[in-house]
């Protein structure tokens, strides 16, 4: 039947945008999330950071890595500020040196480049084919696929909930927030949990009904399969990150 | 085939308890992140509303799904999930995971899942240990100016408040919810 679907040629995108399997950016996403731990040198952290924008560069329009470098710099200036008001109780900290200070961020800002790709230009169809490549049991298959599929859900549901709420002469909003967060709450969240533990309740049925859990093997739907994109993303990001582990131990190594 | 039925029918987590797990950590995951966003980031009030809001729904989902593993199941696909979908982080998962199961046996210990101080307990553990290895982690990437991680850990004590708070409400939201008659058990 899948054969006759033909959904294994089923194409999203013919752009370098999509082109790099789920998997791939999730291998990336690990790799630098460990990668950047032990490095503290300025320059094998710029070369991934480097190596990082080109890749997200690729992924993902430049105003959206605008914006969250912005997010970045501003965490940034928040605890710079943080760390000036502290200093006037403890006068012993308020000496920052401003290179260190932001190495750091240097790191948080690799992460935010491997991340964006992945969160923003996957679709969920890729990301729920590579949850079952991955063979992974229906006790952690079955709970993944239903939080992927109602994250879309909940969002609409939220969006309701705050018109409902507009309607109704209440807004959402930081200082509504500040002044009544109990009732502020109350009204958003209340009416959220009830309709998640109807909606969970209705797909439990569903599934029962389907025979979920108790038939055979899944089919499925469509395949992924790896590119020549994703096997060149793959060695350029072991390359280098071989060289910003050069870079970092080259001392010890020469030594 | 009927003896092949039978075997899959003795599963230990039965597919209405797994889609209960997913709508939570979905539910969990996504109003957090509003309030988080709605309160315009470091708010001190929205960061204990947050933390409030996510122990009591974590509070209703034990009580839902009264299993040992409960907790350890969440961590994991709540973590699977924010990596794929959110990129979180990977390298916390060993740990969440260890903490997931250390309070699952603590509620196993302490009486069952069906003492309710004892899901309170193991709520209030894992809110606890999780918070220490989000720090843990963050002074691993923090650790050449330690007192960015001071604030670090200042937020997250705030955060926490609202986590012990959230004990409280989330009993409270069960016995509103079992009212309803959304809650049976």
């Amino acid at each position: 039947m899948r054969v006759l679907s033909g959904n294994d040629l089923t194409k999203y995108s013919t752009g370098l945008r999509c082109r790099l399997d789920a998997r791939t950016k999730m291998v990336i996403c690990l790799a630098a999330s460990v990668a950047v731990i032990p490095l503290k040198g300025i320059i094998p952290l710029s070369i991934l950071l480097l190596a990082s924008t080109i890749y997200a560069l690729f992924h993902i329009r430049i105003r959206i890595i605008f914006v969250c470098w912005s997010a970045v710099l501003l965490m940034g200036a928040t605890a710079l500020l943080c760390l000036k008001i502290m200093t006037v109780f403890w006068p012993e900290i308020g000496k920052v040196d401003i290179f260190i200070f932001f190495v750091p961020f240097f790191r948080v800002a690799v992460l935010v480049n491997v991340i964006l790709p992945l969160a923003l230009s996957s679709h969920i169809q890729d990301i729920l084919t590579s949850l079952k490549s991955f063979c992974l049991p229906l006790f952690i298959y079955l709970p993944g696929v239903v939080m992927v599929r109602f994250i879309p859900s909940f969002i609409n549901d939220i969006k309701l909930i705050s018109e409902s709420l507009k309607i109704r002469g209440y807004r959402i909003n930081p200082v509504a927030f500040s002044l009544h967060p109990i009732r502020t709450t109350r009204l958003l969240f209340v009416p959220m949990v009830v309709r998640a533990l109807r909606a969970s309740d209705e797909l439990s049925v569903a599934a029962e009904l389907k025979g979920i859990g108790y038939a055979g093997e899944m089919t499925f739907y469509r395949t992924n399969k790896f590119s020549y994109p994703d096997y060149i993303a793959g060695v350029t990001a072991i390359l280098l990150l071989f060289a910003s582990f050069l870079f970092e131990y080259k001392d010890a190594i020469l030594s | 085939m009927k003896h092949k039925f039978k075997e899959k029918e003795n599963r230990y987590w039965k597919p209405r308890e797994l889609i209960v797990i997913g709508t939570f950590a979905a539910l969990i995951k996504i109003s957090t992140m509003l309030i988080a966003l709605a309160g315009g980031g470091m708010n001190p009030v929205t960061m204990v509303l947050k933390n409030v809001v996510a122990t009591a729904l974590l509070i209703v989902l034990v009580y839902k799904v009264r299993k040992f593993g409960v907790l350890t199941l969440f961590v994991l696909i709540c973590s699977i999930i924010s990596m794929l979908l959110m990129g979180g982080n990977f390298v916390t998962l060993p740990g969440m995971l260890v903490a997931g199961l250390i309070c699952d046996c603590l509620i196993m210990i302490s009486g069952g899942y069906k003492a309710a101080w004892a899901l309170v307990a193991g709520v209030g553990l894992f809110d606890f240990l999780s918070r220490a290895i989000s720090l843990g982690y963050s002074y691993l990437m923090f650790r050449e100016e330690p007192k960015l991680f001071i604030i670090g850990m200042v937020v997250v004590i705030i955060g926490y408040t609202g986590c012990i708070i959230g004990l409280g409400s989330g009993i409270f939201l069960v016995k509103e919810f079992r009212h309803a008659g959304i809650i049976r058990e």
